[in-house]
């Protein structure tokens, strides 16, 4: 895992506020219980301001998972 | 007429499953259900629903016996509602997410014979009732005790159209759920309302929206297959955040939902997506529904026909429909509609009836009205109440609580609420059982809810309270309080934030809590 993942997958984890050695490779909202609509938006909210950007919002529902937050995220900060 | 209504107007239905059954009869090799892994025809379904309902009856199961039941949205789900209904009995079902404390209450408060649940639940159920010392049978619907059997002839029950077809618990204002009983008369009346209703001329693919504890899952389930057509649940949880992926590749024809699922699809650009031109027929409810979002979609859509509906559990899902006929006034919310044939509607303020054109309550009347609440005196004295001629036949009327306008075409238009009930995201929710179970946390003295929209146009609950003891770190407090309430309240009636007030809340002259200064408390946080 590069530092990009690992800053997600620790950003999803506090704001799910999820365990620390959550034993799951990939974090998705399929298999995350807490990673309902209102947990989303919460986990959208932070990576805006961890990455100080604005994530379009029609991308917001595909960043579904932790591997599509990293594609969408990285597409975007390519283009800043 | 339609080639359905060909088929299905020699038939009689009396009771919710007889929607299935006598379209088993007529189209037996059509797919009633594809849940995205696996297809079953009505033959196969008829079949394993029945020897499910055999071992049920072999329980004990019978008419008005409540049987609750467990599952995700799979072939296995819609077996066991089918086979509780074939067995007589009435189903209570139950939703896996929400937390145990509130699965307990419902147990305890139902007392069923028996639970029937998906394999996966078994242990889990198993565990809790075994704690709780709750003197329940629970049947794995997949398990070796069910497969073995090998009945499966239909089961001969001895019913009336006045028995229990489920019950479905909603948010209550004291503090605790209520539950909702339907007879088979209510729904039935509704569902055969929707033939006339609908054009529906061939079987069609019905997305299943809801989860099964909210009544329109009713319409989806049994109205698709009194029709022939194949239920599509909508099962995943990324669903519920992308809910477009549903929609590629599953050629949805019908679809009942709440308007910020469309609102959803317009924020993602996919309107125009060649997999929701599809969908024949878009049935809101739930929600106020924007006439700029109507004409959106049918701009995209225009082959599409959309609806609004407007009902409660206790009127069996639906008491108002129309269908929209565009185009419609700009910026404007659309009416809510036109009572169902057999439906009765007063709107009534302060004893009397109003005019038209005037705020009332909706009280409603007639032959969908439940027969009450489950094992709640209190609530049904408050709620079902008998009023003018009706007193004499000892009819009773439904007080919804919804104030509603009729206009001079006879078009009802909602307008809010007289207490504090809200709908959020569809969800109905009693702020006031929110707040109660937030001041069940030891050392939270006051509470106090409000409904506020995010950035992102979703509506939330926010908590305001008032607590002792705060410790120096609050932030530490609150992500405690909300992971407390986490564990009592369904993930829909759980604030997304909760603002901690160092002194008590703010009150009126009449000494009860001013929700003006809440909002305002609310407003100055989340404007920091």
């Amino acid at each position: 895992m590069n530092n990009l993942d690992v800053s997600i997958r620790e950003l999803i984890i506090e704001v799910l506020k999820l365990p620390a050695d959550i034993e799951v490779e990939h974090l998705n909202s399929d298999t995350i219980s807490e990673w309902d609509s209102m947990g989303h938006i919460q986990i959208i909210i932070k990576l805006e301001e961890m990455f100080l950007c604005e994530i379009p919002r029609n991308k917001v529902p595909l960043m579904a998972s932790d591997k599509k937050i990293i594609e969408e995220l990285t597409k975007l900060l390519t283009l800043r | 007429m339609t080639y359905i209504e060909n088929k299905i107007t020699a038939n009689k239905y009396n009771y919710l499953d007889d929607f299935f059954s006598v379209s088993e009869s007529l189209f037996s090799d059509n797919i009633a259900i594809d849940d995205g892994e696996n297809e079953i025809s009505y033959a196969s379904l008829d079949k394993e629903a029945n020897r499910l309902a055999n071992v049920l009856r072999a329980k004990g199961c019978q008419p008005n016996e409540r049987i609750c039941f467990m599952s995700s949205k799979k072939i296995v789900a819609y077996k066991s509602i089918l086979a509780i209904l074939k067995s007589g009995a009435c189903f209570v079902p139950l939703n896996s997410e929400d937390p145990a404390e509130r699965i307990l209450f419902l147990l305890k408060s139902i007392r069923p014979k028996v639970l029937v649940v998906e394999s996966v639940f078994f242990s889990k159920m198993h565990k809790l009732c075994r704690e709780n010392e709750l003197d329940i049978a629970i049947i794995d619907a997949d398990g070796a005790e069910v497969n073995s059997s090998l009945n499966t002839s239909p089961v001969i029950v001895d019913r009336t159209p006045e028995d229990l077809a489920y019950i479905i618990f909603t948010s209550g204002s004291t503090g605790v759920p209520k539950g909702v009983m339907v007879y088979h008369r209510n729904i039935v009346h509704f569902l055969n309302n929707c033939f006339s209703f609908f054009n529906i001329c061939e079987p069609l693919r019905f997305a299943h929206c809801s989860e099964y504890t909210f009544d329109p899952s009713i319409f989806d389930i049994f109205f698709c297959w009194a029709t022939g057509g194949t239920v599509v649940p909508m099962n995943k949880r990324s669903y519920r955040i992308n809910p477009f992926a549903f929609f590629e590749g599953n050629n949805i024809n019908v679809v009942f939902t709440v308007p910020s699922l469309i609102n959803s699809l317009k924020t993602s650009e996919v309107l125009a997506s060649e997999d929701l031109s599809s969908i024949r027929h878009l049935i809101y409810t739930g929600e106020a529904l924007s006439a700029d979002l109507v004409t959106e979609w049918a701009s995209y859509n225009p082959h599409c026909q959309q609806y609004n509906f407007y009902g409660t559990t206790e009127t069996a899902i639906i008491s108002h429909w129309h269908k929209i006929k565009l185009p419609i006034t700009s910026n404007s919310i659309v009416p809510i509609g036109f009572p169902v044939s057999g439906v009765s509607v007063k709107l009534i303020e302060e004893g009397g009836e109003v005019q038209d054109g005037e705020i009332g309550e909706s009280v409603v009347a007639g032959t969908q009205i439940s027969p009450g609440y489950w094992d709640n005196e209190a609530e049904n004295k408050l709620r079902f109440k008998c009023i003018g001629e009706d007193k004499l036949l000892g009819h009773k009327s439904y007080f919804t609580g919804d104030l509603l306008v009729k206009d001079k075409q006879g078009c009802f238009h909602y307008h809010g609420r007289k207490d504090r009930q809200v709908k959020v995201r569809g969800h109905r929710i009693e702020l006031l059982e929110v707040e109660k179970v937030i001041t069940s946390i030891p050392c939270i003295l006051e509470a106090a809810v409000h409904v506020v929209e995010n950035e992102f146009q979703i509506e939330q609950l926010i908590g305001v309270i008032y607590a002792e003891q705060i410790t120096e770190d609050d932030d530490l407090q609150v992500d405690n309080y909300l992971l407390l309430l986490k564990e009592k309240l369904p993930s829909y009636m759980c604030p997304a934030k909760v603002i901690c007030c160092k002194k008590p809340l703010p009150r009126n002259k009449n000494g009860k809590i001013d929700y003006h200064k809440i909002v305002e408390i609310i407003n100055g946080e989340t404007n920091e």
